[in-house]
C-alpha cells in the first residue's frame, strides 16, 4: 500500500506542476577531498547567469526558486571542475554537490617533457612522452589513431609533408632516429608511403622521444630515440577491444591463458578498402592500396623472481599508383611496392634482489621491401627485392636506491643487408642481378648513472663505447687518393674472405644531463650527447621511399656522428596545472650523405661513386606551455629552427654542392607551432582542436629556362634555394564515449573527425613538367580539401 | 559475440594538382649545344643557342649564337667545318654523314672568341626494329593536355638487345597526316597575285591585284580614313595534296642494364593523336646513345616528365659533355654526341578506332575553319578588284616546311 501510495503521489504533484508551480532548489557546493564548502560558485540555471542564476554564500550554499519542470544545473568555481547536472523539478530539492579541485586531479594531459616532475627524478632533457589517451583524442587523418602525426604536434619534430616516410627531429634526416617497438627496430614507420604510422594503436602502452639527452642504453642512430612500448597481457581477464574506421577495421583481445601467470596479447588491423578511393577521385582511380599489421605479445609470470616476455610482429604493405616513378630500365606498364616487417624478441627478467636485476633480450628484425614492375601483354612481375636482417642480442644489470639508479649493458648487433636483388620472374628481357651482400657487426658496452646529488642537483651521466666492423666476404675497391671516387679513379680492388674485417670504426659516445632546481617549481637543465651512427638510408628522394636503399658503413662510408648540446628552463605553475618549458639545442654531425646530381643507386654495386659526404649543423629553440588538468587541456608550442649542410668532398667543384657553401637541409623549417586543445564536456563528450603551422620546406625551382631540341626545359643548379608556400591546418574531433550512457560491460566510443577543416591546398611538393614543347609549373597537394570521417571503438570490460 | 556495425561517411582523400604561378626571377646566361652526328642520309646539324632571362622582366629567352666556327673532329684527326644555314643552326656537308664505331668531337667558337669542346663521343650501334605493333587506346594521352580529345593509338616496339655490350636507347616519331586547309588569314585575305592599294580620279581608295605572283595573305595597307573592320580569319584548303608532319615531344629513353642481351618487347615508343578518321603514316626512329648522351637525357626526363610523385628526386643541375677551354666552371647545357638509328614506318588506318576525333584543323587551331565569304552572296571583308581569270575565295598553296610537305612519303599508301 505504502509503495503505490509513493508511486503516485509524484505523479500528483507533476500534474500539480504543469500549472507552473514554483519550488525551491537548494543545495551545498564542498570540496569532494575536504569537504570544505566553496564561497561564491556561480550556479547557473538553465545556461542563463543573468535572472535564474545565482551564488553560494559562506557556508557553501545556496537557494533558487524555479518554475517546474526540467533545468539544468551548472556549479562553476575557480579551480575546481565544473559540475554539470539536469533534474526534473517537481518538489523542493536539495542538492549536495561535491566537486574536486583541479589541483588534484590526474594529469590529463600526459605530454610531459618530464621537465620539472616530483615524481620522475630524471635530469634529462628534450625527452617527450606521449599518453595514447592523448593520441586518441587528437584529431586523425580519417580516423586513424597515428603516433608519427601525433608526434609532429610536439615542438622540434616536422616532416617534409604529408606523405613523408618519417620524421625530422632536431635537423635530423628520417634514418636518424632509432624507432623501437618493444626493443625491435623498425625500419619502415609508415604505411601507404607516409600516410599512417605502422604501430598498431591499440596495442601500444607509451612512447618516450629522446629529442635531446638520450641514455646509454641506446644507440646506433645520430639524432633521436622513439621507444614504443606495447602493452603487456592482462593476466587476470579476456578483455577484447576493437573498431572501424574508414582506413581499417582493427581488433585487439587480452587473452589470460594462465589465470595470473601467463597472457597473450594480440592486436591486429588490416586496411582492404582502397576500393573505396575509387569513389573519391579519379586522381585515385588506379590506386590499390592494402595494408595490415599485427602483434602478439606474451607475458610469463615465471615465479616470484622472473618473467619472460616474447614479441612478435608482422607488418604488410601493398601499394600500386601512378604517383610514385616507376622503374627507369624495366619496361612495364605498372608499378606496385610490397613491404613487409617480421620481427621478433624475447626478454626475460630476472630480479636478484628487489634493488638489482637483470635483463637478457634475443631480437631478430627483418625488413624487405619489393618493387614489382609488370610487363606488358604477359603481366608478370619483375621483381627489385632488399632486404634487411638484424640479429641483436643484449643483457643490462639494473641497480636502483633511492637516490640512484645504475646501468650496465652489453650489446651486440649483427647486419644482413642485401642492397638489391633483380628477380626477373620468367621475364624474356630482365636478367637476374644481384648486388653483393653486405655484412657487419656492431657491439657497444655502456653504463649509465643517475644520482641524486643534493636537493637541488641530479645528474645523469652515461657513457657508450661502440666498435663496428664491416665484414666480408666482399670486393673493395681502391680508389685513387686525393681525387674523385668515381668509375675511372678505380686503381685496384681487395677481396676480404668470409668474417674477415674490410673496415672497422668505434668510438666513446658521452652522455651527460644535469638538472639543477630553482625555487620550489622551477629548473635548469643542460646536457650533452655524442651519437655514432654505422646504418644509414642512402637515397635521393624527398622521403626515403621507394627507392632508398640502406647502406652499412665501409671503407668509402663513414659513420654519421653527431653531438648535440641543449639547455632548458622548466617551470610548473599553479599547482602543477600549467607547465612552461624553453629548450635551446646545437647539434653538429660529421659525414652526412648527400647524393651527386643524376646519382642512381639501384643495384649499384658501389654506391660510393653516388655520394658525397659532408656535415651538417642544426639549432633551435622551442617554447612550450601545456596545461595538463581541468576540462581545457592541451599544449601551445613555438620552434624556431634550422638546419644546413655543406658539402666539400673534394677540391674540384663536381665533389661540391652548391659550390661548397652552406645550404639548408630539405626539412629546414624555421617557424613552427602547434597547438593541441582538448575540451572535456563531461564523461561523454570531447572535442579537441588541432592547429599547426610552419614555414614551408626548401625545393629546388629552376633558375631559368632553355631552350633545346624545340622544347623548353628548366634549368636547374643550386640545390633548395626556393621555398613551399607556407603549411597551415586546422582539425577537429569529436569524440563521444559511451553513447548509451548506461555502466554496460560493453561500451562504445564514436570519433567524428574533420582533417584539414578549411580546405587549404597545402603544397606538398612544386615541380616543372614538360609538355608539348612548353615547361608548366604545378603544385601537388596531399589533402587538398577538408576530410570528415567517422570511426568506431569498442571495448569490452 | 563480438558484432561491429560500421558506418562510412564520404570518403574524401583527394589528392590534388593545379598549376602553379612561380614568382621566380632568373638571372640565367647558359650556352645551349644541340647536336648529334646520325649514320643516316640526312642534314648533320648542330644548333646553338644562347637561353637567358631578359634582364628587365625575367622572362626566358633564347638568342640563336650565329657567327660561330664550328668544327667536327672524326676520329682525333680530320676537320670537318660546319657552315650556319639559318641563324644559330650549322650544317656539315651534305655528303657527310656519320659512322658505327668512328669518334666523334665537337669543337666551336663563338664570335666573341670563347672557345668550347666536347668529349669525344664513338657512334655506338643500333639494332633493327624488329616489330612494331599499334593498338588503339581511348585514354592515351592526358585529356588536359588535349582539350579532352584523350583517344591514341599506341605503338609498342620491339627490338632484341645486342649481348655483351652496354646498349642506351632513344625513341621518337616523326607523324604525317593529310591536311586539307594550307593557310590562315588573320585579319587578311588570300591572295594569288599580289594586291595594289590605289586611289581613283576622283580620290577614293580602292585594292587591285597586280601582275606579279604572291600566294600569301594581304593585309590592309594604312589608308587614312578607313572603315573599322571587326576581327575576323579566313582559312583556305589546300590546292594540292598536303601532309602535315608532326614530332615526338617527349624523351623515352632506355638502358640495358638490366636486361643485356634480352628481347626488349612491347616498348611503347609513340602515341599518335586519333586527329582525324583518314589514315595516317608513322615512322619510329630508334637510336643508339653514348653513355653520356643518355646520362644527360636521363636527368632531364626526371626533372621534367617522370616528375609530381610523391618521392620526386629533387632537380639538379644537368650539365651535358661540352665545356669552356679556359673556364671550366662555365656550365654549358645539351650534348654533343654521335648516335646510329634504325628507322621504320608503320600505316595506321584508323579502322580500330571508336568515338569521334576532333578534325585535324579543330586540333591543331582550336576551332573550327571559317571560309572566306563567295560573293555575290556574300562579299568578303577586304574588297579587292580581280584582274586575273582566277577569282576569290582561292585555294592556298602546300609551301614544304619542317611542318608540312606537299610530296607524297615513302611509305604513304593511297
Amino acid at each position: 500500500m505504502n509503495r503505490l501510495f509513493f508511486f503516485i503521489l509524484p505523479l500528483l504533484l507533476t500534474t500539480v506542476a504543469r500549472a507552473q508551480n514554483f519550488y525551491t532548489l537548494s543545495g551545498t557546493v564542498r570540496d569532494s577531498a575536504t569537504g570544505q564548502p566553496l564561497v561564491r560558485s556561480a550556479v547557473v540555471i538553465d545556461y542563463e547567469k543573468v535572472g535564474k542564476g545565482t551564488y553560494t554564500d559562506a557556508q557553501g550554499g545556496f537557494i533558487i526558486s524555479l518554475p517546474a519542470g526540467k533545468h539544468i544545473v551548472v556549479v562553476r568555481n575557480v579551480g575546481y571542475l565544473t559540475y554539470r547536472t539536469s533534474l526534473y523539478l517537481h518538489e523542493n530539492t536539495t542538492l549536495t554537490v561535491r566537486v574536486p579541485s583541479v589541483s588534484s586531479q590526474l594529469e590529463e594531459v600526459v605530454v610531459t617533457s618530464k621537465g620539472y616532475d616530483r615524481t620522475v627524478r630524471e635530469p634529462l632533457l628534450g625527452v617527450s612522452q606521449i599518453n595514447m589517451k592523448t593520441l586518441e583524442r587528437i584529431p586523425a587523418a580519417l580516423g586513424e589513431v597515428d603516433i608519427l602525426r601525433g608526434l609532429q604536434l610536439l615542438p622540434g619534430v616536422t616532416s617534409v609533408g604529408e606523405a613523408a616516410n618519417g620524421v625530422n627531429i632536431r635537423g635530423g634526416t628520417t634514418d636518424q632516429n632509432l624507432i623501437l617497438m618493444d626493443d625491435t627496430p623498425i625500419f619502415n614507420p609508415t604505411h601507404m608511403f607516409g600516410l599512417f604510422s605502422v604501430f598498431p594503436p591499440d596495442a601500444v602502452s607509451g612512447l618516450d622521444l629522446y629529442k635531446g639527452n638520450v641514455p646509454a642504453r641506446y644507440g646506433g642512430r645520430a639524432a633521436s630515440v622513439l621507444d614504443i612500448s606495447l602493452k603487456n597481457p592482462n593476466l587476470e581477464q579476456f578483455k577484447p577491444t576493437g573498431g572501424v574506421s574508414l582506413v581499417s577495421n582493427k581488433l585487439t583481445a587480452d587473452i589470460p591463458l594462465v589465470k595470473g601467470k601467463l597472457g597473450l596479447l594480440v592486436s591486429g588491423r588490416g586496411a582492404f578498402n582502397s576500393a573505396l578511393l575509387h569513389l573519391a577521385s579519379d586522381q585515385l582511380s588506379d590506386i590499390k592500396a592494402d595494408f595490415g599489421d599485427v602483434v602478439a605479445k606474451v607475458f610469463w609470470r615465471a615465479g616470484e623472481r622472473n618473467t619472460v616476455t616474447a614479441m612478435g610482429y608482422f607488418s604488410k604493405d601493398f601499394f600500386q599508383t601512378n604517383l610514385l616513378g616507376s622503374l627507369a630500365s624495366i619496361n612495364s606498364t605498372g608499378t606496385q611496392y610490397r613491404h613487409e616487417t617480421l620481427n621478433g624478441m624475447v626478454r626475460w627478467f630476472h630480479a636478484i634482489t628487489p634493488k638489482l636485476n637483470l635483463q637478457t633480450t634475443a631480437i631478430v628484425a627483418q625488413y624487405v621491401p619489393d618493387i614489382l614492375s609488370i610487363e606488358a601483354v604477359t603481366a608478370n612481375k619483375v621483381t627489385l627485392r632488399q632486404s634487411l636482417l638484424q640479429r641483436q642480442v643484449k643483457t643490462n644489470l639494473n641497480y636502483q636506491t633511492a637516490q640512484s639508479k645504475t646501468e650496465i649493458g652489453l650489446t651486440a648487433t649483427h647486419y644482413r643487408l642485401n642492397p638489391g636483388e633483380l628477380l626477373p620472374n620468367g621475364s624474356v628481357s630482365v636478367n637476374y642481378q644481384k648486388t653483393p651482400v653486405e655484412n657487419a657487426l656492431e657491439t657497444a658496452l655502456y653504463a649509465d648513472h643517475e644520482v641524486n646529488v643534493s636537493d637541488k642537483l641530479a645528474v645523469s651521466a652515461g657513457l657508450r663505447y661502440s666498435y663496428f666492423m664491416n665484414l666480408g666476404p666482399s670486393v673493395v675497391r681502391q680508389y685513387a687518393s686525393g681525387e674523385a671516387i668515381d668509375q675511372t679513379t678505380v686503381v685496384d680492388s681487395i677481396r676480404y674472405g668470409a668474417g674477415q674485417v674490410t673496415q672497422h670504426y668505434g668510438g666513446f659516445e658521452p652522455r651527460l644531463g644535469i638538472r639543477y632546481s630553482v625555487g620550489a617549481n622551477a629548473s635548469v637543465k643542460v646536457g650533452y650527447n655524442l651519437m655514432r651512427q654505422y646504418l644509414q638510408v642512402i637515397t635521393n628522394t624527398t622521403t626515403p621511399l621507394p627507392t632508398a636503399r640502406w647502406k652499412t658503413a665501409d671503407q668509402h662510408i663513414q659513420p654519421q656522428v653527431s653531438q648535440l648540446v641543449s639547455a632548458g628552463w622548466f617551470q610548473n605553475l599553479k599547482n602543477n596545472i600549467y607547465e612552461v618549458t624553453a629548450e635551446v639545442y646545437w647539434r653538429s654531425t660529421q659525414h652526412i650523405l648527400d647524393y651527386k646530381p643524376g646519382a642512381n643507386f639501384l643495384l649499384q654495386p658501389y654506391p660510393e661513386t653516388q655520394l658525397l659526404q659532408g656535415r651538417s649543423k642544426a639549432y633551435g629553440l622551442e617554447l612550450m606551455v601545456s596545461k595538463k588538468k581541468g576540462e581545457l587541456t592541451g599544449w601551445v608550442n613555438y620552434t624556431y629552427s634550422r638546419t644546413f649542410n655543406q658539402v666539400i668532398a673534394g677540391a674540384d667543384f663536381t665533389q661540391q654542392i652548391n659550390g661548397g657553401d652552406w645550404y639548408r637541409a630539405n626539412y629546414d623549417r624555421p617557424h613552427s607551432f602547434n597547438a593541441s586543445l582538448n575540451i572535456n564536456q563531461g564523461k561523454h563528450h570531447s572535442f579537441s582542436f588541432n592547429f599547426v603551422y610552419s614555414t614551408g620546406r626548401p625545393y629546388t625551382a629552376p633558375e631559368g629556362f632553355i631552350r633545346y631540341q624545340d622544347r623548353v626545359y628548366p634549368y636547374y643548379n643550386e640545390r633548395n634555394q626556393y621555398r613551399l608556400p607556407d603549411y597551415h591546418r586546422l582539425d577537429f574531433a569529436w569524440n563521444i564515449y559511451n553513447p548509451s550512457l548506461k555502466d554496460r560491460r560493453w561500451q562504445g566510443h564514436w570519433t567524428f573527425t574533420v582533417y584539414n577543416l578549411y580546405g587549404r591546398k597545402n603544397a606538398y611538393s612544386i615541380y616543372y613538367r614538360t609538355e608539348g614543347q612548353g615547361t608548366n609549373p604545378y603544385r601537388l597537394a596531399i589533402f587538398a580539401a577538408p576530410i570528415p570521417s567517422l570511426s568506431y571503438n569498442f571495448e569490452f570490460k | 559475440m563480438l558484432r561491429i556495425t560500421s558506418l562510412f561517411t564520404l570518403m574524401l582523400l583527394v589528392g590534388c594538382v593545379d598549376p602553379y604561378e612561380p614568382n621566380i626571377r632568373s638571372t640565367l646566361n647558359v650556352v645551349v649545344v644541340d647536336g648529334t652526328i646520325t649514320n643516316l642520309p640526312e642534314a648533320q646539324i648542330i644548333r646553338l643557342n644562347r637561353s637567358s632571362a631578359d634582364p628587365v622582366t625575367g622572362l626566358p629567352s633564347s638568342i640563336p649564337l650565329t657567327k660561330a666556327k664550328v668544327e667536327v673532329v672524326v676520329d682525333s684527326g680530320q676537320v670537318i667545318a660546319a657552315h650556319e644555314t639559318t641563324a644559330g643552326s650549322y650544317q656539315l656537308p651534305s655528303d657527310f654523314r656519320g659512322q658505327i664505331g668512328h669518334a666523334y668531337q665537337l669543337r666551336f667558337t663563338l664570335s666573341d672568341g670563347t672557345r668550347y669542346i666536347s668529349t669525344q663521343q664513338i657512334m655506338p650501334p643500333v639494332p633493327p626494329i624488329s616489330q612494331l605493333r599499334a593498338q588503339f587506346n581511348p585514354t592515351s594521352l592526358a585529356a588536359t593536355q588535349t582539350n579532352g580529345f584523350a583517344a591514341a593509338h599506341d605503338i609498342y616496339l620491339d627490338t632484341q638487345d645486342p649481348p655483351n655490350q652496354t646498349n642506351y636507347y632513344r625513341w621518337d616519331w616523326k607523324l604525317w597526316e593529310t591536311q586539307e586547309w594550307c593557310r590562315s588569314c588573320v585579319q587578311g585575305q588570300y591572295s594569288i597575285n599580289n594586291v595594289q592599294a590605289l586611289i581613283s580620279g576622283n580620290g577614293f581608295q580602292y585594292y587591285q591585284t597586280g601582275d606579279s605572283l604572291f600566294e600569301d595573305c594581304f593585309y590592309r595597307t594604312n589608308f587614312p580614313n578607313q572603315p573599322k573592320l571587326p576581327y575576323w580569319v579566313y582559312d583556305y584548303p589546300c590546292r594540292t595534296r598536303c601532309w602535315a608532319i608532326f614530332y615526338s615531344y617527349q624523351l623515352n629513353i632506355f638502358a640495358d642494364s638490366y636486361s643485356n642481351g634480352g628481347l626488349i618487347t612491347n616498348r611503347k615508343v609513340a602515341q599518335i593523336p586519333f586527329y582525324q578518321h583518314s589514315p595516317c603514316l608513322a615512322e619510329i626512329r630508334q637510336s643508339a646513345l653514348t653513355p653520356s648522351a643518355y646520362g644527360f637525357y636521363k636527368q632531364l626526363q626526371d626533372q621534367t616528365q617522370n616528375n609530381g610523385g610523391l618521392a620526386d628526386t629533387p632537380p639538379t643541375a644537368s650539365v651535358g659533355n661540352v665545356r669552356n677551354v679556359a673556364n671550366q666552371r662555365e656550365v654549358i647545357i645539351g650534348v654533343f654526341t654521335a648516335s646510329a638509328v634504325a628507322t621504320a614506318r608503320y600505316w595506321i588506318d584508323r579502322k580500330d578506332t571508336q568515338g569521334v576525333p576532333p578534325g585535324l584543323f579543330e586540333a591543331m587551331m582550336g576551332r573550327k575553319p571559317m571560309l572566306e565569304p563567295t560573293p555575290p552572296k556574300e562579299n568578303p571583308l577586304i574588297s579587292i578588284i580581280t584582274t586575273i581569270d582566277q577569282k576569290p575565295p582561292y585555294l592556298a598553296v602546300c609551301s614544304p616546311t619542317d611542318s608540312r610537305t606537299p610530296f607524297k612519303p615513302v611509305g604513304w599508301r593511297d
